[in-house]
């Protein structure tokens, strides 16, 4: 649990603090995008057992069938404990996971520890129970930052790889009137909330638009289209001025 | 200052970090690698502001990003966090089994009761034993220590001694690591494992001694039986610790008990199963070799003394 955290956070970003005393933002990834990682890996493991079954019929062609067979079991039993592990510690996640964005971190952060790794998948059977991933899933909702019993027994989550940052930077232009300053004296918070608002506004309807700044109309003096504008100019002047 | 200068006066100098790091996540190490520590320094300061300016989230982002990637390039090491099992495993694990000394009695006891429970049971009424096993594993039993076809369970080739091999290490290593793992259930899963265990065993022992032929049996079992029985009986302890920590958390919460907890227990998590694909090792290409049954109930004795005495005192401080 992380105490620095308001309560009321609406979002899922585990802010961690590093040595060198700055804080990061990691953002945990929801049983749904791991459920479809898993579902890949299957298929991956299901393609590298088709493979080994290649193996198991060459070797037991040369060495015989009952060494053969022992090969056969030595490769299953290393796929069925080893296989994620490898991926997780010598490239961050499972060919699933990867290609779903995830990768596994320390709650710290820190790649995964091989001891980590090996905790983690060795509980993924309790995790399975009783069919599905269940108490995964439990334990997942009942944590902040969507750890299964293995992550909390090995102290590691799944995260996205490149977390997304909204999808633009520069605030568009023909939104704007030129810059401008706010009318009132705005705090940090508001400041920074303005800003945003500006970044992120390609992303709404024109209404919703509409409907956010116009909470605003003090400071703006407007509503509906002109006061969007001006809002944007305000959020242009606190960027580059 | 503003986000537009901050951005355009620092972001050849992100540049150049972010080129750093690249270099050194492919592991090519230049001279110019010496400037990334304090180019980290600065880079976490430029976070730092950004974040408390509440820059855009775009720029805190990207920011974000590379200081965790260039925090991962520059600590490797996994020290403090639940990295290594502190010193070398051979001097760990028996000291982590002498700390947990009190479960290591409570899974003797759940191993050893049912398992002579069940031999002494099956000596006066051999029904308890078909109770319990298939008529797959008596025939098996009866295949390999019977009375009739003697020898039948000595192989003759490598081929066969490493099939078996691999059966003991997917069949045994597998229910080790699941006993561990069941533990996690508020030990009932490590508990109900290692019970289960003590019943299967007891009863083929039983049904060896109801109807096959013993004088082939012991020797056949003693190689292996130390490393197999107790590993098993370690997995249990390792269990039977992770689901303490869900049961009695102390002061902790239980997320965090079990975090500790599985650190603390390490040792035996790696050193029960290794002790298990040790037992394969002898079961697979010992336990049936040729050789005459004193020597293999020797040897099996004295594999039982020398995990003892490994157990019991290797791994101790050396007092001056």
């Amino acid at each position: 649990m992380n105490p620095s955290a308001p309560p009321d956070k609406l979002d899922t970003m585990q802010r961690v603090e590093l040595a060198s005393g700055v804080e990061v933002e990691l953002h945990p990834a929801g049983p749904l995008v791991r459920a479809g990682a898993w579902m890949i890996d299957l298929l991956w493991i299901a393609l590298i057992n088709f493979g080994l079954l290649m193996v198991h019929l060459l070797a037991s062609f040369t060495v015989g069938w009952e060494a053969g067979g022992g090969l056969n079991l030595l490769l299953a039993f290393f796929m069925s404990w080893f296989y994620r592990v490898l991926f997780e510690v010598r490239r961050g996640a499972t060919p699933g996971q990867k290609s779903r964005g995830l990768k596994v971190v320390m709650t710290s952060g820190a790649p995964v520890t091989w001891s980590a790794s090996l905790l983690r998948n060795l509980l993924r059977g309790v995790d399975f129970l009783p069919g599905l991933y269940l108490t995964g899933l439990a334990s997942c909702l009942m944590t902040r930052r969507f750890q299964r019993l293995g992550d909390l027994v090995a102290d590691t989550m799944v995260v996205y790889a490149n977390p997304s940052d909204g999808p633009v930077s520069l605030i568009p232009s023909g939104h704007w009137e030129g810059a401008r300053p706010p009318a009132l004296a705005l705090s940090r918070e508001e400041r920074g909330a303005i800003i945003r608002f500006a970044e992120r506004l390609p992303m709404w309807s024109e209404s919703r638009r509409q409907e956010l700044a116009d909470h605003l109309r003090e400071l703006t003096g407007a509503t509906g289209q002109d006061g969007v504008r001006r809002l944007m100019s305000i959020g242009r002047w606190l960027r580059d001025s | 200052m503003n986000q537009h200068r901050f951005e355009t006066d620092n972001a050849p100098r992100w540049e150049e970090t972010g080129h750093l790091v690249t270099l050194a996540e492919k592991r090519q190490w230049t001279p110019e690698l010496e400037r990334l520590p304090a180019l980290f320094r600065q880079l976490c300061a430029d976070l730092s502001l950004a974040q408390h300016r509440m820059y855009g989230a775009k720029l805190c982002g990207e920011l974000n990003r590379l200081v965790l990637r260039a925090r991962n390039v520059l600590s490797r090491s996994g020290t403090g966090e639940t990295g290594g099992t502190g010193g070398s495993l051979w001097a760990t694990f028996p000291r982590a089994v002498r700390r947990e000394w009190r479960l290591l009695i409570v899974n003797m006891l759940l191993f050893w009761v049912p398992f002579l429970a069940f031999i002494a049971a099956a000596h006066y009424n051999e029904r308890w034993i078909f109770a319990v096993l298939k008529d797959q594993d008596m025939s098996n039993l009866d295949r390999m220590y019977g009375q009739e076809n003697a020898g039948a369970f000595l192989r003759d080739k490598f081929g066969s001694d490493f099939g078996m091999f691999g059966f003991y290490v997917y069949n045994n290593i597998s229910i080790g690591l699941r006993t561990i793992a069941g533990g996690v259930l508020a030990t009932v899963g490590a508990v109900f494992s290692t019970a289960l265990q003590g019943v299967l065993l007891g009863a083929s022992f039983g049904y060896v001694h109801y109807s096959g032929n013993t004088e082939r049996f012991y020797p056949f079992v003693a190689g292996h039986s130390s490393f197999e029985l107790m590993g098993l009986i370690l997995c249990g302890v390792a269990g039977t610790r992770l689901g303490m920590a869900v049961i009695h958390p102390g002061v902790l919460s239980r997320a965090e008990a079990l975090k500790v907890t599985a650190r603390r227990a390490l040792p035996i998590i790696y050193g029960g199963p290794l002790l298990v694909l040790l037992a394969a090792f002898v079961e697979g290409f010992w336990s049936a070799s040729s050789a005459p049954p004193e020597l293999k109930l020797a040897v099996g004795a004295a594999l039982w003394l020398l995990l003892a005495a490994y157990l019991l005192l290797a791994g101790r401080e050396r007092r001056a």
